[in-house]
């Protein structure tokens, strides 16, 4: 690893932050001991289940519960008769949330293939399925709209009628949300352009496929408050969208997050919780809801396809003058993170070539299609592929080296983001500057270990036709004065930490690298720090797990909260030692003095708390005021087979400044799952529907996802850079390398086919109709 | 349990021995291996993709790897089952080592799984080549199959090295 | 003699099974699916059910295989017949067993043991329902080609033969320009005998054209003697060597 900015010399060398300690919860994974929501069941569970519609948009005249009330082990049948109507957005964001509050937790109305129409709480499964055969439903179909310019044509029938809902652009036109932004003089910078080159790419909707589903259990306590157990990202998001959608008290109701089977973004949301809940209020027992497979794939959340047209212009010597992109965004039935998935689509990619004239529109429409919401990346995996596609055919019409195309025009060390700035001045989010920098360095090594000097010597005849292909990135850390987080932790009189945090981890190693972060400032060993994360009864306020911001967010959080901590054990030690605080330093599981005097944690704490009768408790809440971007240059090495239209990735090389790798080994890990998951988004997964908008492949028979037998030989380059507001200088790692795998793979099969595919995914039959062979 | 255990309404009896033990259960005709084994206590075994797409739900049955959601519970009678709870005493296998040093567990769902499928192919074939161990691995989301074929590998190795064929 | 619950992956390790023609049913085995599903799907499960997507059939079919059925009479007899598996599937999961009637056996005749095959398979990802999967065999006696069977599958409603193409490739010599006269020819026959559909997985547009590659690099490959006994694990090359079980790339 190369450290590219050198951290502040007072730091010494890390005993936790750095190294690739153990997961504090990995014997357990692989003991396969975890315990996850399924895994445990209160007595009496009784089993939830929710009617789909089987129409993409119609009107709820009449449903006849009877029927299906009527079969012995059904307890209860909710329809929209029975629930409050309180408009609400289902995404788990801070409030007050950007999105528009259209989502009822059960409507009149329907607007997907799989929307709620009813909820049944049953014995068992059998019978629940059975009770839901039985709700006779009278339908109004309405016509329905599955192309966002479809939707915002005039005539066009229109989804959110309702009065109630609130926060959408233009309902008559199917608009949920626009947003328009410029920095510089686009057409101006398009005129002064020698080329300009315009394509418009097309990215499909794919699904998060976490391996564990959503599930949820719901009960009252002993005290009638209401339970939640739940696999979710966002435990703190939930309770309050669960108050405002029950009008239940918020504090009487409790969400508790245990082990989660991986998130993506699926989880940050409120999926399944609130329609549990209303069956546990109205029967007053314990109800699991689980979905299937199939319902995981139509009844929960999708990326955003969109379509972007981008227009990019250069001078001859490689000066790009300007970058117009337009978007149009299908976000389907409802608008949860639509607009903050689709302007980031602008606000996270256009930043990278800092110096052209760039300007963003996006339309975010309503479509019947199922939901589209936060899906790792957020939005920038869409840009990126129309972005780094644009340049690098813009390099192959200009002549130019692809790479230093890109290097010439990139955002450099010390630069204020303009698009950021940009957009302070509209009043959405603040400036940043970029004050850790490491993409040079991963360009640098990136391009020598892909062996980008000697791409053009990929064998290129017969059959089999190989090329390579690059592309940069770059993300954000939370989202600067929105994400927050906070941290408690408190001494034992063993000398171990209890550390409680609203932060989730979702598999990612969150609550590992955090235990670092607290370990490293208070100087222990990582088996000293017991992480509990996350239950709103006992733990602190945290966003929860998106916007890449556990680690730079709660992470500050935690590093606070253990920076107290540690004062307090200074202060004890000072008083015991009779030497001054400034004098004594934790290191070891020890406080430790310059005259050789040292204290054990556990002497520490003993005189704490049974000589001074006190709790050494360290507390903080951190609210980022910046969001610094981590950079990635990503290669990959592919191989076309021109008769087939196969295309094979041979090598992928990520090259990530993440700032410090709290963790290095878990930084990689992250690297190749985003990988994988570009990979399936570039060459085989695809939502695929009926003219009815039923989808076609709701299974992983028809939905595919990249196998290891799939995946090529992957090189994981972690650069370090140096970030000064991050703990201990780290950034984030968990979304940007996603964004890189689509383009460097279209850019590859472009070098070696002189093919560009604009759409995704990029088929055999998209690539064999491209190389005009049917 | 007794034989004059009362059988409930819509039950069959299934024995089975699952990670050593004899067991009775009681089954529905319809029930999968998955479904009895999870309802009966092995929450190891995950339930995932129910096509026989991913491996998450795989056990070895008489020695065999099988997805537990497409066996039915009553196809296994007289079995014998094992879940990755059989895997480790109180020292972890050395595959288990292995992932754990190679943080080769992420979200941890598809690892019960993956374990027993990279075991029972190493077990039959010590010498399995990367390309079977990439045909045998499960579905993983999380990890993009790096560290867990790193960890594999390591434990390949290991078994060469104890076979002093080396 | 193949049992009918004879389980893939069985099939596959049989030391007798690589012998047979090039291992070419071992090459449609490798190509099956997950270790877990080829140690519980059967044999006769694959061809009963009659999909015309179905792995193994395409091998089997060009080692004129034969099957075994019976049923159960009322008075308790066992009455069985044989048929050819050429013809045994009349449509999409549809075959000429009657009500009560199982699959109990597969005979490959030894004549075809000997002869030069190779099934290849290609779908969306490694591990996928076949878009296109195709099988060839050639009986060749000093450098002429006796016989030949091609089979299809994925790209019409059975698994089929296709005799005007197999009467193609007989007669000449396996090699030189005439033989890739042939085989053009061949594929120009099978391609116009097909019927493909355009579904979730692949176009007809792209079934057509991809099955007239499949073939032509199968029997490009039967052709070559140094390719003997090597079965593509990918459609790119990469192969096993068939009888040295579970090792590698080639």
């Amino acid at each position: 690893m190369t450290t590219i900015t050198k951290p502040p010399a007072s730091a010494t060398e890390h005993e936790s932050v750095g190294r690739s300690l153990p997961k504090v919860d990995g014997e357990k994974l692989v003991r396969g001991r975890a315990v996850y929501t399924d895994d445990v069941h209160p007595d009496g569970l009784v089993i939830g289940r929710i009617l789909g519609s089987p129409h993409p948009h119609a009107r709820l005249r009449h449903i006849d519960t009877r029927e299906a009330l009527a079969l012995p082990g059904v307890l209860c049948v909710l329809t929209h008769a029975d629930v409050p109507r309180v408009p609400h957005t289902t995404a788990g964001q801070s409030h007050p949330e950007p999105s528009p509050y259209d989502a009822y937790l059960l409507d009149r109305k329907v607007r997907y293939v799989g929307d709620r129409v009813a909820l049944v709480a049953a014995v068992d499964d059998d019978t629940a399925d059975e009770a839901l055969r039985r709700i006779r439903v009278d339908y109004e179909i309405l016509p329905a709209v599955f192309e966002p310019a479809d939707a915002l044509a005039p005539g066009a029938p229109v989804l959110h009628d309702e009065t109630e809902s609130t926060g959408i652009a233009d309902r008559s036109r199917n608009l949920a949300a626009v947003l328009d932004f410029e920095v510089g003089d686009v057409d101006a910078g398009l005129a002064r352009a020698d080329l300009v080159h315009r394509d418009v790419y097309r990215v499909q909707a794919v699904q998060h496929v976490s391996l564990e589903p959503h599930v949820v259990i719901t009960w009252l306590d002993e005290d009638d408050r209401l339970l939640v157990r739940t696999s979710t990202q966002v435990p703190f998001h939930v309770r309050r969208l669960l108050a405002r959608t029950l009008q239940f008290p918020l504090g009487r109701i409790r969400v508790m997050k245990p082990r989660i089977g991986g998130g993506f973004g699926g989880k940050q949301e409120m999926t399944l919780e609130d329609a549990c809940a209303a069956l546990t209020l109205a029967t007053r027992q314990p109800v699991k809801i689980e979905y299937d497979r199939s319902e995981e794939f139509v009844m929960s959340r999708t990326r955003h396809a969109m379509q972007l047209e981008v227009a990019i212009g250069a001078k001859r010597d490689g000066e790009i003058t300007a970058i117009d992109m337009r978007v149009l965004s299908d976000t389907g039935a409802y608008g949860t993170h639509g607009i903050t998935v689709t302007g980031s689509t602008g606000s996270k990619t256009l930043p990278l070539y800092n110096r052209a004239a760039r300007r963003f529109h996006c339309d975010v429409v309503y479509t019947n299609h199922p939901i589209a919401g936060a899906c790792r990346g957020y939005g920038a995996p869409q840009g990126f592929f129309a972005l780094e596609s644009a340049i690098d055919e813009l390099a192959c019409q200009l002549g130019l080296d692809p790479l230093e195309l890109r290097r010439r025009n990139m955002i450099r060390d010390g630069e204020v983001d303009l698009v950021s700035a940009a957009l302070e001045a509209k009043g959405k989010g603040w400036t940043r500057r970029i004050q850790s920098y490491g993409l040079e360095a991963c360009i640098e090594q990136g391009a020598r270990a892909s062996g980008w000097e000697k791409r053009d010597a990929l064998p290129r005849d017969g059959e089999l036709v190989r090329g390579m292909g690059v592309a940069l990135a770059m993300q954000s850390s939370g989202v600067a004065g929105v994400d927050w987080g906070a941290a408690a932790i408190k001494l034992n009189e063993d000398g171990s930490w209890n550390l409680s945090m609203g932060a989730t981890d979702l598999g990612t190693g969150a609550d590992t690298a955090l235990a670092q972060i607290a370990a490293e400032t208070l100087g222990v060993s990582l088996d000293r720090i017991l992480v509990y994360a996350a239950d709103t009864d006992l733990v602190p306020y945290d966003v929860g797990a998106y916007a890449s911001s556990i680690t730079y967010v709660s992470g500050n959080a935690v590093r606070r909260a253990a920076e107290e901590a540690r004062d307090q054990v200074l202060g004890v030690a000072s008083r015991l030692l009779g030497i001054s605080a400034e004098r004594l330093r934790c290191s070891g599981n020890r406080v430790e003095s310059d005259s050789g005097r040292s204290l054990s944690l556990a002497e520490i704490a003993d005189h704490a708390m049974h000589r001074e009768m006190t709790q050494i408790l360290g507390r903080a809440s951190f609210c980022i005021r910046d969001s610094p971007p981590p950079f990635a240059a990503q290669f990959a090495e592919v191989e076309v087979d021109t008769e087939t239209g196969r295309v094979r990735v041979l090598r992928f090389v990520s090259a990530v400044d993440c700032g410090t790798a709290i963790n290095p080994l878990q930084v990689e890990g992250q690297i190749e799952g985003a990988v994988a998951m570009g990979i399936g988004y570039a060459l085989c997964e695809e939502m695929l529907y009926d003219e009815s908008g039923r989808m076609l492949n709701p299974n992983l028979v028809d939905y595919k996802m990249i196998h290891a037998d799939d995946m090529p030989a992957v090189q994981t380059l972690v650069v370090e850079s140096y970030e000064p507001t991050g703990p201990f200088g780290a950034k984030s790692v968990a979304e940007v390398p996603t964004n890189g795998p689509a383009p460097a793979i279209a850019n590859a099969i472009r070098h070696a086919t002189g093919v560009r595919l604009t759409q995704l995914p990029m088929t055999p039959d998209r690539v064999l109709r491209a190389l005009g062979k049917i | 349990m007794s034989s004059e255990q009362h059988i409930r309404p819509g039950r069959v009896p299934l024995s089975l021995v699952v990670n050593g033990a004899h067991h009775t259960f009681q089954v529905r005709m319809q029930d999968s291996l998955l479904d009895v084994l999870r309802r009966e206590g092995w929450k190891s075994v995950k339930r995932v993709c129910e096509t026989a797409d991913c491996g998450a739900c795989s056990v070895l049955f008489d020695g065999s790897l099988v997805d537990s959601c497409s066996t039915l519970a009553l196809q296994a009678e007289a079995g014998r089952v094992e879940t990755v709870e059989a895997l480790a005493g109180t020292e972890l296998h050395p595959l288990q080592q292995a992932f754990l040093q190679h943080a080769a567990a992420q979200c941890g769902f598809c690892i019960p799984g993956m374990l027993l499928s990279m075991k029972a192919l190493l077990d039959a074939e010590p010498e399995a080549s990367e390309a079977d161990l990439r045909e045998v691995m499960t579905l993983c989301r999380c990890t993009g199959y790096a560290k867990p074929l790193a960890a594999t590998r390591q434990y390949r190795e290991g078994l060469a090295d104890s076979r002093g064929s080396r | 003699m193949l049992g009918a619950t004879a389980r893939i992956e069985a099939v596959r390790r049989a030391e007798v099974v690589q012998q047979w023609a090039d291992g070419v049913l071992v090459g449609a085995c490798l190509h099956f699916g997950t270790l877990q599903v080829r140690n519980m799907a059967t044999v006769g499960g694959n061809i009963a059910h009659a999909l015309p997507a179905a792995d193994l059939v395409p091998a089997l079919l060009v080692l004129d295989a034969q099957l075994e059925l019976a049923r159960a009479t009322p008075a308790g007899d066992c009455v069985r017949r044989n048929v050819p598996l050429d013809g045994f599937a009349t449509g999409p999961f549809t075959t000429v067993l009657q009500p009560g009637e199982l699959v109990t056996a597969v005979q490959v005749p030894a004549r075809t043991r000997t002869w030069r095959a190779q099934f290849r398979k290609i779908g969306r990802v490694v591990k996928d329902l076949a878009q296109v999967n195709c099988a060839v065999a050639l009986q060749v006696e000093k450098q002429r080609v006796l016989s030949a069977r091609l089979a299809v599958g994925a790209v019409h409603p059975t698994v089929t033969r296709v005799p005007a193409a197999e009467a193609e490739l007989v007669g000449g010599e396996i090699r030189g320009a005439d033989w890739s006269a042939r085989v053009g020819r061949a594929v120009d026959a099978v391609r116009s005998f097909i019927r493909p559909i355009s579904d979730m997985r692949a176009t007809r547009e792209w079934r057509r054209h991809v099955c007239g590659v499949l073939l032509c690099r199968s029997l490009e490959w039967v052709a070559d003697p140094h390719r003997a006994g090597h079965v593509p694990r990918y459609e790119d090359g990469q192969s096993y060597r068939v009888g040295v079980q579970g090792s590698g790339d080639g």
